[in-house]
């Protein structure tokens, strides 16, 4: 009679850490000795149950998951992710997850690498010079932003002719503010080839998103739409990638500016503080 | 390193939570609700309630109860991994000695919609047909969509008396396969095609599993071993996740087939 494999492979830790690590490539034992910190003897009974239960086999001096094995491990793998987030911080639960689409939701698993960064309560209102030091050598930059944070508008530009590709997504009240004291600079942002200015409607469910090749930051609101200064930011490459869809996700829902007329309409129209419905689609 | 993920022993090692966790998904129920779908008195469960809201998995909502953000972010990638898990549990030695590549990888990776699966292996005097287990069901059904790699003596008697019923008959067949049939059975399979409820779809590629039968009823299908080996055997499932498994299956191979309009 075989165990159950709920219980082959969520019954021991080793086991579990184990799984996890064939499925991403075969191993050798001395592989598996380093990489797990365990002594053979302590590993090898757990290797047993899984090639008893057909799970793994060994091949070529490596052990390696079996078409079952692998299909067990890629719904583990989905699970744990998800518990490792939610056991690593409370910040997803405690935050307004809204802004973050059902289908990226359903991976948040990806970013289960990010680290909580808090804010300094000395320096709440000072530019971010980690944020700003950390992006400043991207060869490409996303940013989608609800702020008003004009200490990065020259690490935009300086990227901007370092001809690294940087694209802006800002809502309607930050590209008013950012046009009344920075026109000049924001025309010649938008018009220079490897950079995009997006904007969209306000009451974004997102504080502010920055992906480049670097990292990832993100941070969020909470439930009752209180920002605290707090950020998740993660360098994993899996990461990197939820990160850029979410932004590819915001732009589908903003507009380009990318004549100096949608500038000129915008600069005009919101004089008297409205700006045109029509432009904008809906961000949510 | 790894972590040690207290939420395992909360969401798996008992049967009462993994349940209530799973019933909470479709949304807020009240403890009346919960007793009857799980089948459990107040005061067991009440004492897995108390221990789910302190993980801080679910929360009290006005009469009842319902999963927490957390719970919500955690119960939907416990399903197909249950599932999947007791496909695999339900036949391990079958799944374990069959090439479970000769599936397309999506349906590989949903192949916990199966649900409660049972092997059927014919005896002697049935060992070229279909298990009698399934004829029945098979002969009560409004449509039929099959896929094969490889040759049936029952084909053209069997397919043309259900399509004679009325039955919608559709068959992706590996061209040797057709060209086997063509010769053998020209004028039934002409008969056949002819028929307004009755399809053949012919496929250039290999199509990689043994065998799908799936209807409005039931699935039944074969597979390939790893050592290249078939018997004659049916996996059957009458579960309704399985059927539309099932359809995507068919539908699968007969994108990549072409309609036989004459013989």
């Amino acid at each position: 009679m075989q165990s159950e494999l709920i219980d082959v492979v969520f019954r021991s830790q080793k086991r579990r850490d184990l799984l996890l690590l064939l499925g991403e490539e075969p191993r050798t034992m001395e592989e598996i000795k380093v990489l797990l910190d365990v002594s053979p003897t302590a590993i090898l009974p757990h290797i047993k149950r899984f090639t008893d239960s057909n799970l793994v086999i060994q091949k070529n001096g490596k052990y390696e998951l079996t078409d079952m094995g692998n299909q067990v491990f890629k719904k583990a793998r989905s699970l744990v992710d998800v518990l490792t987030l939610v056991e690593k911080d409370n910040y997803w639960i405690e935050h307004d997850l809204g802004g973050i689409p059902q289908y990226l939701l359903d991976r948040i698993g990806d970013i289960k690498g990010c680290n909580l960064v808090k804010a300094d309560p000395s320096q709440i209102f000072e530019p971010s010079i980690e944020l700003f030091n950390f992006f400043s050598s991207s060869r490409y930059l996303m940013v989608v932003s609800s702020f008003y944070r004009p200490e990065f508008l020259p690490l935009y530009s300086k990227l901007g002719r370092l001809d690294s590709e940087v694209s802006l997504i800002f809502t309607e009240s930050v590209l008013d503010k950012f046009l009344h004291n920075y026109e000049r600079k924001i025309r010649k942002f938008a018009t220079m080839e490897n950079t995009d200015l997006f904007v969209c409607k306000d009451g974004l469910k997102i504080a502010e998103l920055i992906v480049s090749d670097r990292g990832m930051m993100i941070s969020l609101f909470d439930s009752q739409g209180r920002f605290y200064h707090d950020y998740m930011s993660c360098y994993d490459p899996q990461a990197i990638s939820w990160a850029r869809e979410l932004f590819d996700f915001y732009k589908s829902k903003a507009l380009k500016v990318e004549d100096e007329n949608i500038i000129d309409s915008f600069t005009s129209t919101s004089k008297d503080g409205a700006f045109s419905e029509s432009l904008l689609l809906s961000c949510h | 390193m790894s972590m040690e993920l207290q939420l395992i022993d909360t969401i798996f090692f008992s049967d009462k939570r993994k349940n209530l966790l799973l019933f909470l998904k479709n949304g807020p129920k009240t403890i009346e609700e919960i007793k009857t779908e799980l089948e459990v008195s107040s005061s067991p469960i009440m004492a897995q309630i108390r221990i789910l809201i302190k993980d801080g998995l679910l929360v009290q909502k006005d009469e009842g109860y319902e999963l927490s953000v957390k719970g919500k972010l955690i119960v939907p990638k416990m399903e197909p991994l249950l599932s999947t898990f007791r496909v695999f549990d339900e036949n391990h030695d079958y799944w374990a000695r069959q090439n479970l590549r000769t599936l397309p990888s999506h349906l590989l990776d949903r192949i916990g919609e199966l649900g409660k699966c049972m092997e059927l292996v014919p005896d002697r005097t049935h060992i070229f047909d279909y298990p009698p287990e399934i004829m029945d069901p098979l002969y009560r059904s409004k449509t039929v969509m099959e896929v094969s790699s490889f040759f049936r003596p029952g084909y053209p008697g069997l397919y043309l008396d259900l399509a004679n019923k009325g039955i919608e008959v559709s068959m992706v067949l590996e061209k040797p396969i057709y060209r086997k049939l063509v010769s053998d059975y020209r004028q039934e399979v002409g008969e056949f095609i002819n028929m307004e409820n009755a399809q053949i779809f012919v496929c250039d590629n290999k199509i990689e599993l043994a065998s799908s039968l799936v209807t409005d009823r039931f699935i039944s299908m074969s597979m390939i071993s790893k050592d290249g080996r078939y018997y004659n055997h049916e996996m059957v499932s009458f579960e309704k996740s399985a059927l539309e498994w099932g359809k995507e299956l068919f539908n699968y191979y007969r994108d990549m087939a072409e309609q036989i309009t004459q013989v």
